[in-house]
């Protein structure tokens, strides 16, 4: 930065001459302060003590003015420099100085090092500031000032760039919003990309990097959204390109808290935690490291509005496939305009045929969603209640903002485009007892991306991804990749959240209030938990029957399963502690079912649904989610209920009487009053039947056992059977082996697979065998674990292999190559080794006759 | 050392004679080459070269977009150039044409340079004919890789750098060589700045070896001894200038090379340090062929070619250390071979620490088979030329050799293509599998396929469709079948090619089979999600 002066003996003096003016620029500024963003705030952040100007050039007026100050510490100094010859003898800064061409440097502690410098000029019929932070870490901003001409050393080149089409101030005197933000070179304000990716990509090289441009269009101060485009050329890859940030409910924004001279301009601690659109827009400075923290539209999240961050860049005159973060919508849906959300939707958003992962492509769009919302309205970013969606919808609805046009489903429409779409799987999360906040909905169990298990736990620790399993198999599994269950990713959530999924949904986001346990849950959910505060244990939810509601509450402590109610054919059975409960009631599955609250009256709704069916049980007194109904209870004393599972027309459990049961309390409902002390298979259809238990006791379905197809060496072969359960007890998980063995070999175990074997029931197992060689082997089955094996078969399974075509002579003379071109091709070669015979004849004959010679 | 025989830089009719011979030979090669297997065959840099060929043909440009070949242009821009200039595609020239077009360039440049080095024309055919019997050379220079134009523009340039240092000579003549040679080499490091360093760094060990001769004889001779040498110097300085220019400032992508050195000083300090080998480079003699005693027979000359070379470099060595005058440019093919034998040592340590593929030594080996040869011929008639042998042996010598030159030509030949009689590194395919890589190309998006133990297919279709709009739509994957795959390829010759090494084939049997042309089929995976239908 060179500007050229002149370098003349300095002469000081005060001046007096400003305090009409003053007084006259007070009452002004008052004035316009009550119609709408003006600049005197600016003046109540800063606190003046005196204004020392110097004419340096000697030509009457002065060039510079020197502001002893407090703006960031109680002693600091702005140093401002005329550019323009138009400085005037004043004790007022606001009439000697000014923001059209005057230098700015600031010095906080005033100890002669500069902060910040801000070099004012015109741009068009703009006006444009330019700031140069410290960008060797030294703290400072290196300058040399040589009379009027100052030369900033600290860089080349600025680091960002704040231009207005017209003026820093409306014909009004309020604040022209409209405003350009050009950043170059790394940047703190740049947060959203990491410091290493900048170092790698941003260079302070006097092109600009990034652009985020403001809009106030109709100049009411009251900007309608702000747009950040990436002009550094990127790598491919997921990085973020493109920001968009959108004020849909027109929440005015305040003047800056602090503003420091220029009405643009702040401290970082000044600047309280806000939403976006809270503040006028400006550049927020950190003194102590000299370097800007903030610029443009700062803040997260807002009350009514929405924003975009997108891989792909936004390009103008063109349909934008804008994707990842399309959008995050904030959604006032109490109408409390409280500056707090009570809805929150993030579309994560992945277009079809862009990579994916493994450099494969997507053949599908996919959008996860996360639906949050604060059900009961506290004043802070809690959220209640949480859908997670998977989904493969095309958006080919397109948005204009700032007459960039993005492909986005409207914000208006959001909600309620979500809850009626169909979508594949689902995740429910109630946040029961959890004490967290968080600006953008409930994390916990993501259907598809980052699925960080614990809401609130971060994503990366130490730069690791907090579960990397989880964040890789998660998209593999939706995208047909991977067939790895995603079950076992769902056996924990953060203490305080209790979550349900559904993989099979392939439907709307329903949700039932179940009158058993008196709270809302997802319906066709398979399995659930509910991890209780304060180590409480857990309550685990199943759906034993498949159907559309959770049938099974099991409270687990330390461990160990303390109670377990199941629900089915209108029976609640409890096994707990020593104690078998059983009770008809005549209650449905579901109070009411609705859909996520879309609208205000929807969310009005069900929070008086809500309040009308509260209950308020422990979710650990499960005896209680059977007494709440009043019907008659069979109490049966020192029993023990297992294995409940429903069967095709009723259901089943293990009942084990210690010696000393009794029916203590109803009508001997089971019928066990006659039984000696025992382990009994209760069956119910229609009505209950109860026999002793026998073991469990797996064995061949004889005949089952064969190969499937022809046996060839090195080559994979089904080997199938069928198991079945001859006892009344259903087996644990047990391993079922394969053995195999040719004739005068020691045996070996192909292969093991695992299989529940229900009582009566027959399964199929599968084994995969390579047979090593060709000739006759023998195999058999086994169950167990490895260490007590029960031999399942009597007569052994034969096998016949054939052995594996070889690739011989004839075939790579015959098959590999020209079609009958093996004579050719072994001439061509003979042929050659007759000219290379002839070649080495030739060469030795010639060698010979020269040493003759 | 002698002096050229002048007389023999006459060309007469038996060096004609023996020049055609050459020259039918070397095209016999190249056609044996290309239709041992019917012209469909393809490996790992051909392809590389292929596809980065075909991206200057279509872009215009000599970095195209993801298929700029690092190391250097002027391959594939040759080859855009030819496929423009004769309207025959990349992939034929690369695959057909070059293979046998090639062998006439690369027997050219060789003879000049033996006939230059040996002085006799019957050494330097007895030289030129030893490096076509050397199957690691002829694969080279055969398959589409840049070295078909880096080995001949080696030759060139040390043809060149020979001329150059002859005396006497008028200082226009001179310029003239040296000019040729610094295009020659600036030639070279445009096709291939590897390649080129090693050349360079080759010049650069002689300098040294020959300064220290020099200083050797100096302590003999208790007096100064001119030194010739500092050219050799002034060369390598010169040739590392342009080297440098071309890394940086010339060709961009060649600096993708620079960013490997961090990991090869780690792998190699790993090794020295931790005595800990990091890679094996000769575990691919294990299941690379039938046997090993194939594979020593197939290699037998080249053996035989470092065994005699190296008795000779000694030969010779002693003769100096004796006092023996060193002279240019009579001095280099010793000085040279002792230059390249001290790269693959380095190369062969390199190797175990794992560092680029672990076929360093394979990469260098060929500038050294090009001194070996001179060195080996140079034994050779010694051997059969000396005084204290009898006609009688003599003449049994050259029936043995003869008798091996037979077996030479078979096992070159062999090796060379990678015939699936001796190899299990199969390098050709089948038009059946082909058409099945054509019909997946058309029919399948946005999933991956495996197609094989390694990238004997992969390969093929990658420069099939690399230019195809969706190619990158279709992850073609190769290896032990990996659980992320839907398609499974297999055809006929890769289940023959896994029962030869005892593999396990991908379990298909009871997938869906949705394409079958009956050497070839195509297998999808039955879904286990409703997300893989």
């Amino acid at each position: 930065m060179h500007i050229v002066g002149t370098l003349l003996p300095i002469e000081t003096r005060t001046s007096h001459r400003g305090s009409i003016l003053y007084i006259i620029s007070l009452i002004l500024i008052v004035g316009v302060t009550l119609t709408g963003v003006s600049p005197a705030n600016a003046q109540e952040s800063v606190t003046v003590f005196e204004v020392l100007q110097q004419d340096i050039n000697q030509d009457g007026n002065p060039d510079l003015a020197i502001i002893d100050c407090s703006f960031t510490t109680p002693n600091d100094r702005v140093t401002v420099l005329d550019q323009g010859n138009d400085m005037v003898w004043s004790q007022n800064w606001k009439s000697a100085t000014d923001f059209e061409n005057d230098i700015w440097i600031f010095d906080a502690y005033a100890d002669d090092l500069a902060e910040l410098i801000v070099v004012f000029g015109y741009e068009g019929d703009g006006q444009v500031a330019y700031f140069y932070d410290d960008q060797d870490g030294d703290g400072h901003v290196e300058y040399m000032l040589a009379g009027t001409t100052i030369h900033i050393t600290e860089s080349n080149h600025w680091s960002l760039s704040v231009e207005t089409p017209r003026g820093w101030f409306q014909p009004d005197g309020t604040l022209d919003l409209n405003l350009t933000f050009l950043f170059d070179g790394p940047s703190s304000a740049l947060w959203f990309w990491s410091e290493s990716r900048q170092d790698w990509l941003l260079k302070l090289d006097g092109s600009p990097d990034w652009q985020c441009t403001v809009a106030d269009v109709n100049r009411d101060n009251n900007p309608e959204s702000e747009v950040c485009t990436c002009l550094a050329p990127t790598p491919g890859g997921n990085i973020s390109r493109a920001w968009v940030e959108v004020n849909v409910g027109a929440h005015r924004p305040q003047p800056l808290p602090g503003p420091i001279f220029w009405p643009f301009l702040d401290s970082v601690e000044r600047v309280p935690t806000h939403n976006y659109f809270d503040f006028v827009p400006g550049v927020v400075v950190d003194w102590s490291q000299a370097t800007i923290m903030q610029a443009g539209v700062t803040g997260y999240p807002i009350e009514a509005g929405f924003h975009i961050q997108s891989w792909e860049n936004l390009v103008s005159d063109q349909v934008n496939n804008t994707d990842f973060e399309n959008p995050q919508a904030y959604y006032d849906l109490a109408n409390d305009e409280d500056n707090l959300p009570e809805l929150h939707i993030r579309m994560h958003q992945l277009n079809a045929d862009t990579y994916f992962s493994f450099d494969s492509k997507l053949r599908t769009p996919i959008n996860e969603i996360r639906y949050s919302w604060n059900q009961s309205n506290t004043p802070n970013l809690r959220w209640d209640y949480k859908i997670g969606l998977a989904g493969q919808h095309s958006i080919d609805t397109v948005i204009d903002v700032q007459e960039f046009l993005i492909k986005s489903v409207p914000y208006a429409e959001l909600p309620t485009w979500v809850t009626m779409q169909t979508w594949d799987y689902a995740t429910f999360v109630a946040n029961e007892e959890w004490p967290g906040l968080s600006a953008e909905g409930t994390y916990a169990w993501a259907p598809v991306f980052y699925a960080n298990l614990y809401n609130g736990q971060p994503l990366f620790e130490n730069d690791r991804v907090f579960d990397p399993e989880a964040v890789r198999v998660f998209p593999l599994h939706y995208t047909g990749l991977t067939d790895q269950s995603l079950a076992p990713f769902f056996n924990d959530i953060l203490p305080g959240l209790r979550g349900e999924y559904s993989f099979a949904l392939n439907g709307q986001p329903y949700l039932y209030y179940s009158p058993i346990d008196g709270r809302l849950h997802l319906l066709g959910a398979q399995k659930g938990i509910w991890n209780l505060a304060d180590g409480n244990g857990r309550i685990e939810y199943d759906n034993i029957n498949q159907d559309s509601y959770i049938d099974q509450w099991t409270y687990w402590l330390d461990g160990e399963a303390l109670g377990s109610l199941s629900v089915s054919h209108n029976w609640l059975i409890l096994g707990i502690r020593n104690e078998v409960i059983v009770s008809r009631i005549d209650v449905p599955e579901s109070l009411f079912v609705t859909l996520p609250p879309a609208t205000f009256e929807e969310w009005s709704a069900l929070g008086e649904k809500l309040q009308a069916g509260r209950h308020d049980l422990d979710p650990r007194d499960l005896e209680a989610m059977i007494t709440q109904f009043g019907e008659p209870v069979t109490r049966i004393k020192d029993a023990v209920l297992r294995d409940f599972r429903p069967t095709d027309r009723g259901f089943r459990f293990v009942l084990e009487l210690s010696p000393g049961f009794q029916t203590i309390e109803g009508e001997d409902r089971l019928g066990v009053q006659e039984l000696a002390p025992g382990k009994y298979a209760v069956e119910y259809e229609e009505v209950f039947q109860i026999q002793p238990l026998t073991p469990a006791w797996p064995a061949l379905v004889p005949g089952s056992l064969r190969v499937e197809g022809e046996a060839i060496a090195l080559q994979p072969t089904h080997i199938i059977a069928a198991l079945q359960n001859k006892g009344l007890e259903d087996t644990e998980i047990i391993s079922a082996y394969l053995h195999m063995a040719k004739a005068s070999s020691t045996d070996q175990v192909i292969d093991e697979t695992e299989v529940t074997l229900l009582a009566g029931e027959e399964s199929q197992v599968s084994f995969i065998w390579v047979p090593p060689t060709a000739g006759q082997w023998e195999g058999w089955l086994a169950v167990g674990d490895k260490e007590t094996r029960q031999l399942l078969t009597v007569e052994k399974l034969t096998v016949e292999v054939a052995a594996a075509p070889q690739p011989n002579l004839h075939w790579a003379l015959e098959r590999v190559g020209v079609a009958k071109g093996s004579w050719a091709i072994l001439g061509l070669g003979f042929g050659l080794a007759a000219i290379a015979v002839v070649l080495f004849s030739l060469a030795l004959q010639s060698l010979g006759r020269k040493e003759v010679e | 050392m002698k002096q050229p025989d002048k007389r023999f830089a006459q060309p007469d009719k038996d060096n004609m004679r023996n020049l055609v011979l050459l020259i039918l030979y070397a095209l016999g090669v190249g056609i044996y080459f290309v239709f041992r297997f019917g012209g469909n065959w393809m490996e790992i840099d051909t392809a590389r070269l292929t596809r980065s060929a075909q991206g200057v043909f279509i872009e215009a440009t000599v970095a195209p977009a993801g298929k700029a070949y690092d190391h250097g242009f002027s391959y594939p821009v040759t080859i855009a150039w030819l496929a423009h200039l004769t309207g025959v595609s990349v992939l034929r020239l690369q695959t057909i044409i070059l293979p046998v077009a090639g062998m006439v360039t690369l027997t050219l440049a060789a003879a000049a340079l033996f006939q230059t080095v040996l002085g006799k024309s019957s050494l330097a055919l007895l030289a030129t004919l030893l490096l076509y019997l050397q199957a690691d050379f002829l694969f080279v220079t055969s398959r589409g890789s840049h070295e078909k134009l880096t080995w001949p523009l080696a030759m060139v340039a040390i043809l060149l750098l020979y001329r150059s240092a002859t005396r006497p000579q008028g200082l226009k003549s001179f310029a003239i060589y040296v000019v040729l040679f610094y295009l020659t080499i600036y030639a070279m490091i445009s096709t291939n700045s590897f390649f080129a360093s090693t050349l360079i760094t080759a010049i650069l060990v002689s300098f040294l070896l020959g300064l220290a001769i020099n200083k050797w004889h100096a302590r003999l001779k208790k007096r100064a001894t001119p030194d010739h040498f500092q050219r050799l110097a002034i060369i390598s300085a010169s040739s590392m200038i342009l080297l440098y220019l071309s890394l940086f400032y010339l060709y961009a992508p060649a600096r993708n090379v620079l960013s490997i050195l961090p990991t090869m000083v780690d792998r190699i300090a790993t090794l020295l340090l931790g005595f800990q080998p990091q890679a094996n480079p000769y575990a691919y003699i294990g299941w690379g062929w039938v046997s090993s005693w194939v594979y020593f027979g197939l290699t037998l000359l080249t053996w035989l070619l470092l065994f005699g070379s190296l008795v000779e470099w000694i030969c010779q060595g002693y003769q100096l250390l004796r006092g023996a005058k060193l002279h240019l440019p009579e001095a280099l093919p010793w000085l040279l071979y002792a230059g390249f034998a001290a790269q693959v040592g380095v190369a062969t340590v390199m190797d175990f620490a794992g560092v680029l593929s672990a076929n360093l030594q394979l990469r260098v080996l060929p500038g050294l088979t090009t001194f070996a040869v001179i060195l080996a011929v140079q034994g050779l008639h010694r051997l059969l030329f000396s005084s204290g042998l009898g006609s009688r042996v003599r003449r049994l010598l050259c029936i043995g050799f003869a008798l091996l030159i037979v077996w030479f030509v078979f096992a070159s030949l062999l090796k060379a293509t990678n015939d699936p009689v001796v190899s299990n590194k199969w390098s050709f395919y089948h038009a059946a599998e082909r058409a099945a890589l054509q019909w997946t190309n058309a029919h399948l998006q946005h999933t991956s396929m495996w197609v094989g133990m390694d990238e004997r297919l992969s390969t093929v279709y990658s420069v099939l469709y690399s230019t195809v709009p969706g190619y990158e739509n279709i992850v073609v994957d190769t290896g032990a079948p990996p659980s992320l795959d839907r398609y499974f390829l297999l055809s006929e010759t890769e289940r023959l090619r896994h029962t030869r090494l005892k593999m396990t084939l991908p379990m298909v049997a009871s997938e869906n089979q949705v394409y079958d042309n009956g050497e070839t089929q195509l297998y999808y995976k039955r879904p286990q999600t409703p997300y893989q239908r």
